[in-house]
C-alpha cells in the first residue's frame, strides 16, 4: 500500500456513510415503490370507477329527466286526450300553461292535430300569434309506434340546443288517434347542472348524440362550433359498441381519463375526461411527499452516518497519527495511549507489542550492522554494490581510500576504475588480478564479483569485492624468478655444451682461414674463404639464437597478458633443450599446429614448458621418446607432453604441486616447477592435470581457453 | 475533494429542507374574485353567484374570496371603485351588469393582461357592445344576456293574454339606455301580431313619473315596463301610481310584482347571478373568457300579484294565471 493521503473513497467513514445511506434508502425506496405502485393502480382504477360512476349518474338523471317530462305529457295526454284536441282554446291554454309551468325545462309546447296542424301553442319566449297555424317541427315516424319520439337537437335563435318530444293523443275511451302533444325541452337547462359537475379541476364532461355530434359540453363554445368529435376514442366506442380505451389522447392532444355512460332513450351518450396528469396528481403529490421523507430520511442517516463513523474513525486516526509522528521521529519507544478496551484499544496495544517487538530488532540489526560495517571497513578490500546498470550504488570506506574519496554514486564501472591491465568491467572473470597505481604506489587486486539476488530495497544487482594481493603477487613473482633462475642454473651446463660446438667450429674454420692467409696469402681461393665465413656466420647465428633464447626466457617477467601462438613460443623453449634431449638421445616429438592463439603471458608460459619439459626429459630413459602436442578442441586450446618415462608413484601424484616437493635427487630440482606452473596456468584461467603411472610415463594435459580476439 | 462532498451534502440538505418546505405547505389556491355592482338591489345578483358557487363547492375563504364594491348609482365612483378592483389584481372580475362591466373594460383596458370580466346580466351584449359575438366573446369581457330586451315582445304578448280587456298599452322606457330606439320596430311588429296598440313613452327622472302615469291613464290601459336602469330603481313608485290612477302595470324583473306590479316577466337578480357563477367557474377552471360563449337567461319566472288586480278590479285570464311560476295574494294558483 502506498503512504499519503487515502482517496475519499476508500476512507472508512465515507464507507460507513455509503453504508448508512444506502441501508436507509433501499428499503426506503422499496418499500416506497412498492407503496407507490399499489397506491397507483389501486388510485387509476379508482378515478376511471369514479368517472364511470358519475357518467352512469349523470346519464341516468338525464333519463329521468327526459322520462319525467314523457311522464307528465303521457299522463296528460290519457287524461285530458278530448279537452286537447276538441276543448275551448282557455282550456287547451290553461293546460299547456300548467304543464309549461311544472316542467322547467320545457321551453314551448304545443297540441297538433292529426293532420299535423297546431291546433294551440304556448311558449316561455316566443310570441304566439292567434290564428297563425305553424308547421309541426317534428313528429318521427309516421306511424308513431314508440309512445314517444326524440328529434334530433337543433339549436333555438339564441343558440341554445333544444329537441322535440313527441306523444301521439288518443282518445280515452277509443284509442282513437285524436293527435299529437309535442313539447320543445331545453338540453342546455337539464344539463346544466352536469356540465358543470366539478371532475378535479381540468375533468369535463360532453354529451353527444347518436350520430356522435357534440350537444353539450362543459366548454359549451365547442358545441356551439359544431366541433366534431367522432374520432374521439370514446365517441368511437360509442358509436361502435367497441371497449373504449381507460386513457387516450383527448380532443386537445392532452392524454386523458375517459369514461362514458348510455343514455337509453334518447340513444346519447354521457362522456367524463379528465387529464391525466390531472388526474394522477395525488399519485405525484404521494410520490412527493414520499420523495420528500425520502430526502429526510436520507439527511437524517447520512448525519447519524458522519456522527458514528466520525466516532467510529476518530481513534483510527488519532492511532495513524501517533503512528506517523512515530515514523517521522523514528521513535520506537514512543507510547500509542488508548484507554478503551474495544477492539480499536486492543489493536492499540498490537501496536505497542509490535513496536516493542519492532524496536528490539531493530537494536539488533543495528548491532549487526555496526559489526558488519566493522568487518566490511576492517576486511581490507574494496567492496562496491553495482545496479542493474553495473552503476555504483555503495562502496566501502577502503574502496574510498584506494581510488579517492569522492562521490561515486551513479557512476559507472569504466568512470572508476583504470587499471593497467583489462579490467573486467562485464565480470565475466572473477577471480582475476588487477594491477593498479594507487597513490604512486602499485598494487595488485584481486576483483571477484558476485550476481546478488535482486529482491533487495537498494537494487543492488553485483557485489564487486578488490581484494589487495599485491604482496601474494609479489610473493609468486619472486617464486617464480626463483623457479626461472633455478632452472637456468640447470639448464646452463647444457646451453654451454650447445654453445661450445658452434664455437669449436667457429673456432675451427677461424684457424683454417688464418693459415691459409699467413701460408699462401696470394693462392687464397675467394670461394673457399667465402665458404668458410659463411659457416662461421652460421655458427654465430646458432649462438645467437640459443642466448637470444636464453635471454628471452632469463627477462625480467612482466604481468601484462597478450596474444601468443602457443606453438611458437614452445618452440623457443624446445630449442633450450635440445642438448639435453641429444645427450639422452630422447626423440622429441613434436606436433605444434601453427595458428592456435591464447592469452596470456609469454614468459610465464615459456617457463611452464621449460619446468614441464624437463621433468619430462629428467624422467625419461636414454633412447625414448617424448611427445609434445597442441591441438584445439572447441574453444579450448590443448597442450599435452608425455613422456615414457619412471612416472609418478600415485601416493606422491597428490603432492606433486606442493611448493619445494620433488622426486629429483638433491641438487637436480628446486620443487617449484609445478607449483609455479600450476599457479601461472590457473591465472590464465586453465587447467593443468597430471596423469601418471608408475613405470610406464606420465602425461601432463594442459587445457586453456582459445583467444577470442578484442 | 472531502471539501466538495460536504458542500454538495449541504447543498443538498438545504434543498431537501426547501423541497419539504414545499410540500408541506402546498395547498390549492385560493381564487380572488371582485365584484362591482351599481346599487344595492343588484348585490342580489352577487348572492345568487356566491350561492350557485357554493353549490359548485366551492368554499368561500378556502376556495374563493370576494370583494364586493358598491356605487350607489354613481357612475364616477363607479369608476373610482373599477380602478380600486383592478388594481387589487383579482383573478375574475365580475359586474352586476352593464353599466359595472363598461367601468371595468374601460380600466382594463390600459393593461397588457387584462383579468377576465364576467357580467351577471346585460341587455343584448352584442347590441350595446359589451362583446363582438355571443359564441365566441373574443375579448376579456362575457357573461350573461338577461334576455329583457327580447323579452318585451313577450311580456306584451303575456299583457295582452293575462288582461284581455286591453286594447292600448303604454310603453314606458328610458331614452338614455342603449336600446330605446331598437326595441320600437320589434314592438311596433308584436303590436300588430296581437293585434294591440301601444304608445311610448320616454322617462328619466323620478319627478315625472306621476305626470306620465297620470297621462296614460287618460288613454290606456295598462303600463309596460321597458327594461333599464332608471326604470328599475324606479318600479315601485310607477306601479304605485299605477295602482293609484287605475292601470296596471307589467314588470320585468318577478320582485317587480312585489313591489306593485300586477305582473312580471324575466329573470330575477339572483337567478343572473347563479347563471353567472358557471361562467366564472369555467374561468377558475382555466377557460379563456375568450372562448366562453355569452349566454341567455335561462330561468325565467312570471309572477301574477292577484292583489293588485283586485284592488285594480281586473279580472285577469285564468288560463295564464296557470302559467305564472308565482302567484301573489288569495293563495295563489299553485
Amino acid at each position: 500500500m502506498k503512504a499519503g493521503k487515502t482517496p475519499w473513497n476508500q476512507r472508512i467513514k465515507t464507507r460507513v456513510l455509503v453504508f448508512g445511506i444506502l441501508m436507509s434508502i433501499i428499503p426506503m425506496v422499496f418499500i416506497s415503490l412498492t407503496t407507490f405502485n399499489t397506491v397507483r393502480y389501486k388510485f387509476k382504477d379508482s378515478i376511471r370507477e369514479q368517472n364511470i360512476q358519475k357518467s352512469m349518474v349523470i346519464a341516468t338523471k338525464l333519463q329521468v329527466s327526459i322520462t319525467n317530462i314523457v311522464e307528465s305529457l303521457a299522463n296528460l295526454t290519457d287524461v285530458n286526450s278530448t279537452v286537447l284536441i276538441k276543448g275551448k282554446d282557455k282550456e287547451q291554454e290553461g293546460i299547456l300553461n300548467i304543464v309549461l309551468r311544472q316542467e322547467p325545462y320545457l321551453e314551448d309546447i304545443k297540441i297538433l292535430d292529426k293532420n299535423l296542424n297546431t291546433i294551440v301553442q304556448v311558449s316561455r319566449r316566443e310570441v304566439i300569434v292567434d290564428g297563425i297555424v305553424s308547421n309541426v317541427d317534428y313528429v318521427g315516424p309516421e306511424t308513431m309506434p314508440e309512445h314517444y319520439t326524440v328529434s334530433d337537437v337543433f339549436f333555438s335563435k339564441d343558440q341554445r340546443p333544444q329537441f322535440f318530444i313527441t306523444l301521439g293523443i288518443k282518445d280515452t275511451q277509443t284509442r282513437e288517434h285524436l293527435g299529437y302533444l309535442q313539447a320543445k325541452a331545453d338540453l342546455k337547462l337539464m344539463i346544466n347542472q352536469y356540465i358543470d359537475t366539478r371532475i378535479g379541476h381540468k375533468g369535463y364532461v360532453f354529451f353527444v348524440d347518436e350520430e356522435g355530434s357534440l350537444i353539450g359540453h362543459t366548454d359549451f363554445s365547442r358545441v356551439l362550433s359544431q366541433e366534431d368529435i367522432r374520432e374521439n376514442p370514446a365517441v368511437n366506442s360509442f358509436l361502435t359498441g367497441e371497449k373504449p380505451p381507460s386513457e387516450y389522447s383527448g380532443d386537445q392532444g392532452e392524454k386523458v381519463i375517459g369514461s362514458f355512460a348510455r343514455v337509453d332513450k334518447p340513444n346519447w351518450g354521457v362522456f367524463i375526461e379528465q387529464p391525466v396528469k390531472e388526474a394522477y396528481e395525488p399519485i405525484y403529490e404521494l410520490a412527493r411527499n414520499l420523495g420528500g421523507v425520502l430526502f429526510l430520511t436520507i439527511a437524517v442517516v447520512t448525519i447519524l452516518s458522519i456522527v458514528f463513523g466520525l466516532k467510529l474513525v476518530q481513534p483510527i486516526e488519532d492511532l495513524e497519527t501517533q503512528v506517523k509522528k512515530i515514523k517521522v521521529t523514528g521513535d520506537l519507544q514512543a507510547d500509542i495511549s488508548y484507554s478503551s478496551q474495544d477492539e480499536i484499544g486492543r489493536l492499540a496495544y498490537s501496536f505497542k507489542q509490535l513496536m516493542a517487538m519492532l524496536d528490539e530488532k531493530n537494536q539488533n540489526i543495528k548491532a549487526e550492522k555496526e559489526l558488519l560495517r566493522t568487518v566490511v571497513d576492517g576486511i581490507g578490500a574494496g567492496m562496491v554494490l553495482l545496479n542493474v546498470h553495473k552503476q555504483i550504488i555503495w562502496w566501502n570506506p577502503t574502496f574510498a581510500e584506494w581510488f579517492g574519496e569522492i562521490n561515486y554514486f551513479n557512476l559507472s564501472c569504466e568512470d572508476i576504475v583504470q587499471s593497467e591491465e583489462d579490467f573486467d568491467c562485464s565480470f565475466l572473470q572473477s577471480g582475476r588480478v588487477n594491477s593498479f597505481v594507487l597513490d604512486g604506489e602499485r598494487k595488485y587486486l584481486r576483483q571477484l564479483h558476485y550476481q546478488i539476488p535482486s529482491e533487495n530495497s537498494e537494487g543492488a544487482v553485483y557485489l564487486v569485492i578488490l581484494e589487495d594481493v599485491t604482496q601474494q603477487v609479489e610473493m609468486e613473482s619472486r617464486v617464480i624468478e626463483t623457479d626461472k633462475m633455478a632452472s637456468l642454473g640447470l639448464l646452463a651446463s647444457g646451453i654451454a655444451h650447445e654453445i661450445n660446438n658452434p664455437l669449436a667450429i667457429v673456432s675451427a674454420y677461424s684457424e683454417e682461414l688464418l693459415d691459409c692467409l699467413n701460408e699462401e696469402p696470394n693462392k687464397v681461393d675467394i670461394d673457399e674463404i667465402k665458404e668458410s665465413l659463411r659457416i662461421t656466420s652460421e655458427q654465430i647465428v646458432r649462438c645467437k639464437q640459443i642466448t637470444d633464447g636464453l635471454l628471452q626466457f632469463s627477462r625480467k617477467r612482466q604481468h601484462s597478458f597478450s596474444m601468443m601462438d602457443i606453438g611458437a613460443v614452445s618452440s623457443q623453449v624446445i630449442k633450450l633443450l635440445e642438448y639435453k634431449t641429444k645427450q639422452k638421445f630422447i626423440t622429441l616429438k613434436r606436433q605444434l599446429n601453427p595458428g592456435l592463439y591464447i592469452a596470456g603471458n609469454e614468459n610465464e608460459w615459456q617457463q611452464v614448458v621449460l619446468n614441464i619439459l624437463s621433468n619430462a626429459l629428467d624422467a625419461s630413459p636414454t633412447n625414448s621418446q617424448v611427445e609434445i602436442e597442441s591441438c584445439r578442441i572447441d574453444d579450448s586450446i590443448h597442450f599435452i607432453v608425455k613422456d615414457n618415462g619412471q612416472g609418478i608413484p600415485q601416493s606422491q601424484l597428490k603432492n606433486v604441486f606442493n611448493p619445494f616437493f620433488t622426486t629429483k635427487p638433491v641438487g637436480q630440482g628446486t620443487g617449484l616447477g609445478l607449483f609455479v606452473s600450476y599457479g601461472i596456468i590457473q591465472r590464465m584461467n586453465g587447467r593443468l592435470i597430471i596423469e601418471s603411472t608408475e613405470g610406464k610415463g606420465t602425461t601432463v594435459s594442459i587445457t586453456l581457453p582459445a583467444y577470442k580476439g578484442g | 475533494m472531502g471539501r466538495v462532498i460536504y458542500f454538495i451534502y449541504i447543498l443538498y440538505l438545504v434543498g431537501a429542507g426547501f423541497y419539504m418546505s414545499k410540500v408541506s405547505i402546498a395547498e390549492e389556491k385560493v381564487v380572488r374574485i371582485g365584484v362591482l355592482s351599481q346599487n344595492e338591489d343588484r348585490l342580489e345578483k352577487f348572492e345568487g353567484l356566491r350561492d350557485e358557487l357554493s353549490n359548485l363547492n366551492y368554499q368561500e375563504g378556502k376556495d374563493v374570496v370576494y370583494e364586493v364594491m358598491t356605487a350607489p348609482n354613481d357612475y364616477a365612483e363607479m369608476d373610482q371603485l373599477a380602478e380600486k378592483l383592478v388594481s387589487q389584481k383579482f383573478d375574475v372580475l365580475v359586474a352586476s351588469g352593464e353599466g359595472e362591466t363598461r367601468s371595468l373594460s374601460k380600466t382594463v383596458a390600459k393593461l397588457n393582461n387584462p383579468p377576465p370580466i364576467i357580467f351577471m346580466g346585460a341587455l343584448s351584449p352584442i347590441a350595446i357592445g359589451l362583446v363582438e359575438s355571443e359564441v365566441i366573446p373574443g375579448t376579456n369581457v362575457t357573461g350573461l344576456n338577461n334576455y329583457h330586451y327580447e323579452l318585451i315582445a313577450k311580456r306584451l304578448d303575456l299583457l295582452k293574454r293575462l288582461i284581455p280587456h286591453v286594447e292600448e298599452v303604454a310603453v314606458l322606457g328610458d331614452r338614455r339606455t342603449n336600446l330605446f330606439q331598437d326595441s320600437q320596430q320589434g314592438l311596433a311588429q308584436t303590436a300588430r301580431e296581437l293585434n294591440i296598440s301601444y304608445k311610448m313613452y320616454d322617462i328619466s327622472i323620478e319627478q315625472d313619473i306621476p305626470r306620465i302615469v297620470n297621462e296614460i291613464s287618460k288613454t290606456s290601459q295598462a303600463i309596460l315596463i321597458m327594461p333599464g336602469l332608471f326604470l328599475e330603481t324606479h318600479t315601485k313608485a310607477i306601479a304605485s301610481y299605477g295602482l293609484i290612477k287605475g292601470v296596471p302595470v307589467f314588470g320585468v324583473y318577478p320582485s317587480d310584482a312585489e313591489k306593485g306590479c300586477i305582473a312580471s316577466y324575466g329573470t330575477s337578480y339572483y337567478n343572473q347571478g347563479a347563471q353567472t357563477a358557471h361562467m366564472v367557474h369555467k374561468i377558475i377552471m382555466g377557460y379563456s373568457p375568450k372562448s366562453i360563449p355569452v349566454e341567455t337567461a335561462e330561468k325565467l319566472s312570471f309572477t301574477v300579484n292577484l292583489e293588485v288586480a283586485q284592488k285594480l278590479g281586473i279580472s285577469l285570464e285564468e288560463a295564464y294565471i296557470y302559467f305564472a311560476d308565482k302567484v301573489i295574494g288569495q293563495g295563489g294558483y299553485q
